[in-house]
């Protein structure tokens, strides 16, 4: 049974959030929202389809963001997540992450190898170039109760991605990227979870920002 | 799956999953959407909403556990899988979102999905079960949130609705066991199918 990823809210007191926020920051955090891999040639132009790499609806959620951002914006023909639902039995399923060894010429492949040939069947049937898996791994939130009176909640989530170019199948590119957002006093006015997606937003036209800065893409 | 590295780990957190846990011991797990519900049939299989193992495991367990105490015929989970193409199946659950709670939308499950799985089993009763939400606080300890929905055949109509949540240790499988019996406690009493 995969390992479950999502990290409870819980309020916890203003020094204690802050400790751990401060903590947090000493990782700074990753800023890699679109690499190219083993001096690969930037990708080309063709169709392309963003595969959630999980069925939390923090991934199912990265992903119809990503495939909208790439729509708007580039000249893939992006396939929708509906069609890649019709087409693919069971989408979208677990695939499961595995960490890339920690060595310093470690190319940041974030699918456990034997998930390949998965991937490679959903490429058969979408006859897609490109496949963008993407995960929203470390999905969590702080709420901070405030001496005064009143609370903030920030979410935390890291956007890991490959982008696979077919025929082959090889990762020719990959995403590390952090992202983060906090309520404000605004939030009684805003749908429930409203800064939780305005964070995929962001992070998902942060990672097209910097794939069509590579690929010049744009439409 | 890879193991996440622990973003938070606030103090107490831990103990306050499991008094809300045992807050919770008491609360609704199961109700039915028609009070004066009276059985039509007697063959029910307890079936997976989502395709990935947690989802499985607790539809198993799930019917196990019913098998023990209803007097509804419960279906093997063998046999469910056997039976039904692409086992565990995704189907469009009763949720519009779920990142730390389920936003429950019971309007939002895909029918003709279930009513096509419910032509393969040949049950008068499916009981389906997403677990669309887990949350872990160590290695050990995670909470898994649970919604379902009971469907009478033929017609397909909704009878039923469960929504909770349930204690996963990796190393004692008693803590979802107990979960889960609280869950078919709630279910066989309120189907008036007790054995």
């Amino acid at each position: 049974m995969e390992h479950p990823r999502q990290i409870h809210r819980f309020p916890v007191l203003a020094a204690v959030a802050l400790a751990v926020v401060l903590g947090g920051c000493g990782g700074g955090g990753a800023n890699k929202p679109f690499v190219l891999l083993n001096d690969a040639r930037a990708p080309r132009p063709g169709t392309i389809a963003v595969i959630a790499g999980n069925n939390y609806t923090i991934d199912t959620r990265l992903a119809e963001y990503l495939t909208d951002e790439l729509k708007k914006r580039s000249s893939f023909r992006v396939i929708s997540q509906d069609d890649i639902g019709e087409q693919i039995v069971n989408y979208p399923s677990p695939i499961d992450l595995k960490p890339p060894a920690q060595k310093p010429d470690a190319k940041p492949i974030w699918f456990d190898p034997p998930e390949k040939a998965r991937l490679d069947s959903i490429h058969e049937k979408l006859k897609a170039t490109y496949l963008f898996v993407i995960w929203g791994d470390e999905f969590s939130a702080t709420t901070v109760t405030h001496s005064r009176g009143g609370s903030s909640t920030t979410y935390f989530v890291t956007a890991l991605g490959n982008l696979l170019e077919y025929p082959g199948g090889h990762a020719v590119a990959s995403t590390e990227l952090s992202g983060s957002n906090g309520t404000s006093f605004l939030a009684i006015f805003h749908r429930k979870n409203y800064y939780i997606e305005e964070m995929l937003e962001d992070v998902a036209a942060r990672i097209v920002d910097k794939m069509l800065e590579l690929t010049k893409a744009n439409k | 799956m890879m193991q996440t590295r622990l973003a938070i780990s606030p103090p107490g957190a831990f103990a306050l999953l499991f008094l809300l846990a045992l807050t919770c011991s008491a609360c609704s797990t199961f109700d039915l959407v028609d009070g004066n519900f009276t059985p039509k049939g007697k063959r029910l299989a307890v079936v997976a909403g989502l395709a990935d193992g947690k989802t499985a495991l607790i539809a198993g367990k799930t019917a196990e556990i019913l098998h023990a105490r209803t007097r509804f015929e419960i279906l093997p989970a063998k046999q469910v899988a056997q039976t039904v193409p692409h086992y565990p199946p995704h189907i469009k659950g009763p949720y519009a979102t779920a990142y730390f709670d389920i936003d429950e939308d019971y309007g939002h499950t895909d029918i003709r999905k279930i009513a096509a799985i419910q032509q393969k089993l040949g049950v008068q009763y499916l009981y389906v079960l997403w677990v669309p939400v887990s949350s872990y606080l160590d290695d050990t300890y995670s909470s898994f949130g649970v919604i379902g929905q009971l469907f009478e055949f033929p017609g397909g109509k909704e009878v039923g609705r469960a929504h909770f949540r349930a204690m996963f240790s990796r190393s004692d499988p008693d803590v979802l066991r107990k979960a889960l019996d609280r869950a078919a406690d709630d279910f066989v009493t309120k189907t008036g199918m007790r054995k």
